[in-house]
């Protein structure tokens, strides 16, 4: 018994109002703490302590070393398989946490390496790395991906997210793609083993005999790869027996293991490196829409600038026979006529392609092709016979016998005496050329000079 | 051989008639003969894109070498 109370007196209506209740004070520190970025996914270096495996799968530890320590917590799900001894030296990645039934600051452990597999692993992936450049295998010469890939066998985790996005980004830019995946486990015990046999099936099914057995075409590149995951997930790349494997490929292999800093050693020897296998299936695939839209664009330009170029002859016809308004035109009518039936026959011919062309790109017969093609060389034949008319009435060949053209300096095609004064300028055209001369007389006519 | 041109090679010759063309300046037999270049080739680059068949196989590790036991070793 302490007696009374230390608080003498009733606090003031204002002191009550301002009094936060604990509970929101403590989910009010958390949010704090988890909005902190320095407190967040930290990598801390520190041994064990205790260590508990509560029956729910959650691991209770101590983190510390000599200048202080802190109680942790790693959930079920995220607790490794195998307990570590009081006393190991681990790194952990980890974020400042509130417990907050008990107000407790404790740390939320992801992920926990033991020091010295790590560092055992590393150097272990580092001789590797050391014989594999002595050998030349990582300055080799790069196999070129195929341009239009025929079958792509994906050598991946068997079910996995990365197994169904390559799935459906494949369908997406290349729709039909055939594609081979081969399931394997690719972390864990085994996964060095089933990696190797995976990518040996693949190469298997890149033999021609193989393919024609299994009625595909043999496969033309190889994606292997996973998913992101933490370095030791990821470490059945680092293996030389997989790392051989890559070597071994007949065909371009992607590496495509999800990571972003570090580089596994299969990215070091495979033909590509991808960084994801997202990212393996967009280096390796157009997208066919794509191409099928740059196709089309194509097409109708070749069209357009066809059928122009048929348009600019009949404007240039028309303009040559304004110009020789006294000369005999009967050619000049004749080809115009035909000129202008050729263009709507062009015409026609290249809006029935443009309609034929969409039609075979959605597996229409070739009927249509075949009549646009005889179109297209009765048009042909017709331009040559157009041709040879506007070369025999071309006004150059006129000239070339001798005979020149007068233009006035406004522009008027002379054609009588009456046109003309002295000390006129007029513009002399002959078949190679021009020359400006001046009107000393005029006789003839009834202008008197 | 005479083997149809592969796809990029087809693919430059065609963009490059199709810039010719729409420059203008050639006469009508030269376009016309453009125009039927053009055309084919762009019948070649057409058949690239047509050869999907749209299978996927997913297999399991066994199950892709069943499918190709007795290959390799020949």
């Amino acid at each position: 018994m302490y007696g009374r109370p230390r608080i003498h007196h009733v606090p003031s209506e204002d002191l009550l109002a301002g009094a936060l209740p604990v509970g929101r004070f403590v989910h009010g520190l958390r949010r704090m703490l988890q909005e902190e970025p320095t407190l967040q996914r930290q990598v801390l270096r520190g041994e064990v302590g205790r260590w508990t495996r509560a029956r729910s799968g959650h691991v209770y530890l101590t983190l510390r070393d000599d200048d202080g320590s802190m109680d942790a917590v790693m959930w079920s799900s995220r607790a490794p398989p195998r307990d570590f001894e009081e006393g190991a030296e681990v790194i952990v990645l980890g974020s400042v946490d509130v417990y907050p039934p008990r107000g407790q600051l404790q740390l939320s452990v992801e992920r926990i390496f033991a020091v010295d597999r790590l560092g055992d692993l590393e150097a272990q992936r580092r001789r590797l790395i050391e014989a594999l450049r002595n050998e030349g295998a990582l300055d080799r010469a790069r196999r070129p991906l195929p341009f239009f890939p025929k079958h792509v066998a994906v050598v991946i985790g068997a079910g996995s997210a990365a197994e169904a996005d390559v799935l459906r980004l494949s369908e997406d830019r290349w729709p039909g793609l055939r594609r081979t995946v081969i399931g394997v486990l690719v972390q864990g015990e085994g996964a060095e083993g089933e990696l190797v046999r995976g990518l040996e099936a693949a190469a298997a099914m890149a033999d021609p005999s193989v393919a024609a057995r299994q009625d595909t075409p043999p496969v033309d590149v190889i994606i292997v790869g996973r998913g992101g995951g933490s370095t030791e997930d990821l470490w059945a790349f680092n293996l030389e027996a997989v790392a051989r494997a890559v070597l071994r490929m007949p065909v371009p292999v992607i590496s495509a293991v999800g990571h972003e800093v570090d580089v596994v050693v299969t990215d070091l020897v495979a033909d590509i490196r991808a960084s994801t296998p997202s990212d393996a299936v967009e280096r390796l695939l157009p997208v066919r829409a794509d191409l099928v839209q740059h196709h089309d664009e194509l097409e109708a330009r070749l069209s357009t600038a066809s059928m122009r170029r048929t348009h600019d002859a009949r404007q240039g016809l028309l303009l040559l026979r304004h110009r020789l308004a006294a000369a005999p035109t009967t050619g000049f009518t004749a080809a115009t006529r035909r000129l202008d039936a050729l263009t709507g026959r062009l015409s026609r011919a290249t809006e029935a392609r443009l309609r034929q062309q969409r039609d075979v790109v959605s597996n229409a017969g070739q009927g249509l092709k075949r009549n646009v093609d005889q179109r297209l060389a009765a048009d042909r034949a017709r331009l040559a016979e157009l041709d040879a008319v506007l070369r025999s009435t071309d006004p150059r060949k006129v000239m070339e016998r001798g005979y020149g053209m007068l233009h006035a300096d406004d522009g008027r095609l002379i054609t009588s005496v009456t046109q003309l004064r002295a000390g006129d300028a007029l513009m002399v055209h002959l078949g190679d050329g021009q020359a400006t001369t001046t009107v000393d007389h005029v006789k003839g006519g009834e202008h008197d000079g | 051989m005479d083997e149809a041109p592969g796809y990029t090679d087809a693919l430059q010759r065609l963009e490059a008639i199709v810039a010719e063309l729409e420059r203008g300046g050639a006469d009508l037999e030269t376009t016309v003969k453009m125009f039927e270049e053009g055309t084919a080739l762009l019948r070649v680059c057409q058949s690239h894109l047509e050869d999907a068949e749209g299978r996927v196989r997913r297999l399991r590790l066994d199950e892709a070498e069943a499918e190709v036991e007795g290959s390799g070793d020949a």
